[in-house]
């Protein structure tokens, strides 16, 4: 999906509540949907095709973290 | 002795040689505290009869001529997000608030009391840490003691008032995207964000795993390396805490800046941040000697993926209790909380790809330099209840945004101190000293530096 269409978005958020069982009311939901939009903004600007391309060799969390 | 010396190592001093007892140091804290904090709501527990017993079992050893250590009768207090035995753990929210009392005490509490220091209480924070303002709306706001209608920053707020209203000090918060920097930043206190893995987090209530960092703030540099050194050292339950032994840092401090090479971070650094944040890294710049001004790529991209992975592993944190109490969060991020656990997975596993990216292009940077400075706030204490601040021209809503410069750091974990800088401003504002991996001496040293300089200064409220 485009991150940064509007119905998009707010399809996907009431969707995704609903999966999680999460029960929003109208105010909560659209309030949700403007924090989610801001998110989906954030997101867009570290999946560029050109970072995508320079990230693909990049691990995925600090290793200490996972240490087995 | 009527009042008590404003330092942790004169403090402890003074224990030492015999000029105060461990008892009056603690009744004479717990009647500041009594006295004060009510006007700055930076306590939420007080823990009288524990800090008692500690001094009289200080005042004991001493008497029998026993070696002291280093924090041995210095008062200090913890954000309450730290198991402390006997109270409830709040993390700054009434949906833990029916929880029992911890059965003991985190890693660092019992580090700091095996290192001598009295505890004095829990401290007031941002609910479950997801803010930088400590306006709590179950548990109040707390003030900022240099001017009480601004905000103490967040989320370790009331460590930050305890510190400069001189109640103690040292205190210890959490830090996961600037929660130590920028409280110390807006209430003109020392911090130390150390190296992601440094310090344990057992014991402590999580907020975001893998961004978790736990650290000290204080009326120094010297009492931050005294506690930072009082605390280190590996942790088996901590799977992130790092199996290195304690390297001390306190010997280390009077090198000063000599034979480092800094460069001041500009960029996003500079169109992040007002005109006094901007002079004051300048003025610490000048003062330890920056060979060069310097941009960091990509830390625009870098603060939006710690945005996006705190919200996300934030929000399946809680996703539980956002479906069965939602009545009970804190109304200013519940749906923060709710929007990341949305989040659809592959955006989060972008995000963590991007941190080590990221990260490769700081590492670069440390190969021409040993310290970086920036500003570690936008601007000073906002008023409470203030929605936005401007910079440069645009708006940014204050809650989220108090950490636009400090997030891109500890995303990748790296090693920060927090020094005050005035400039005859009537409020403070820190800047970052931020180090290489492990290399909390050099954050230190360069704190330190700027304090004996005369540039950076913590003027705890009298």
């Amino acid at each position: 999906m485009s991150p940064t269409d509007p119905e998009t978005i707010a399809a996907y958020v009431n969707q995704a509540a609903a999966l999680q069982g999460l029960v929003l009311s109208p105010e909560r939901l659209a309030e949700v949907t403007t924090v989610f939009t801001t998110l989906a903004g954030m997101a867009a600007t570290f999946q560029t095709p050109e970072l995508t391309a320079a990230m693909q060799q990049a691990t995925l969390e600090p290793a200490e973290a996972y240490r087995p | 002795m009527s009042r008590l010396p404003a330092t942790a190592h004169a403090l402890n001093k003074a224990f030492a040689q015999g000029e105060i007892s461990a008892r009056e140091i603690a009744l004479t804290t717990l009647e500041r505290i009594a006295s004060i904090d009510p006007r700055l709501n930076a306590y939420t527990a007080i823990t009288t009869e524990r800090a008692l017993a500690e001094a009289d079992q200080l005042d004991q050893r001493r008497l029998r001529g026993e070696a002291l250590p280093p924090l041995a009768g210095v008062p200090y207090a913890v954000k309450n997000l730290f198991d402390i035995e006997g109270l409830t753990t709040l993390a700054g929210a009434r949906l833990l608030s029916r929880n029992p009392p911890a059965r003991r005490d985190a890693v660092l509490v019992q580090r700091m009391q095996a290192n001598g220091a009295l505890l004095t209480g829990a401290l007031n924070m941002d609910a479950l840490a997801y803010g930088f303002t400590t306006e709590n709306t179950h548990y109040g706001v707390t003030r900022n003691p240099h001017d009480h209608d601004r905000v103490a920053g967040g989320s370790s707020g009331g460590s930050g008032a305890a510190v400069a209203a001189g109640l103690v000090p040292i205190t210890l918060g959490s830090d996961t995207n600037g929660s130590i920097r920028v409280p110390s930043s807006l209430c003109g206190v020392f911090g130390l964000k150390p190296t992601f893995g440094r310090l344990s987090r057992s014991g402590s209530f999580p907020f975001v795993h893998s961004l978790d960092h736990l650290g000290p703030l204080a009326s120094c540099a010297t009492d931050l390396a005294l506690a930072y050194d009082a605390m280190q050292g590996p942790d088996p339950h901590d799977r992130a805490c790092a199996q290195l032994p304690a390297i001390g840092v306190s010997e280390q401090l009077s090198q000063g800046k000599a034979g480092l090479r800094v460069g001041l971070l500009t960029g996003y650094f500079d169109t992040h941040a007002g005109p006094q944040a901007r002079q004051a890294a300048r003025a610490a710049a000048q003062a330890l000697g920056a060979q060069d001004e310097v941009v960091l790529p990509g830390t625009a991209e870098a603060r939006a993926a710690a945005f996006v992975i705190t919200a996300a592993q934030g929000g399946a944190l809680h996703l539980a209790a956002l479906r069965e109490r939602p009545e009970d969060f804190e109304p200013l991020s519940r749906e923060r909380l709710t929007a990341g656990a949305l989040l659809p997975a592959a955006w989060v596993h972008a995000a963590q790809c991007y941190r080590e990216h990221f990260r490769r292009q700081a590492m670069a940077l440390f190969e021409q330099f040993d310290l970086l400075i920036a500003p570690a706030t936008p601007v000073c204490a906002t008023v409470i209840g203030q929605p936005q601040f401007e910079i440069n021209g645009s708006s940014f809503p204050t809650r989220p945004s108090m950490g636009l410069l400090t997030q891109p750091i500890s995303f990748i974990g790296l090693p920060v101190a927090v020094a005050p800088i005035w400039q005859g401003a009537r409020l403070p504002i820190g800047v970052q000293l931020i180090a290489p991996p492990w290399r909390e001496d050099l954050c230190l040293r360069a704190a330190h530096a700027l304090e004996q300089l005369g540039i950076a200064e913590c003027r705890s409220v009298p």
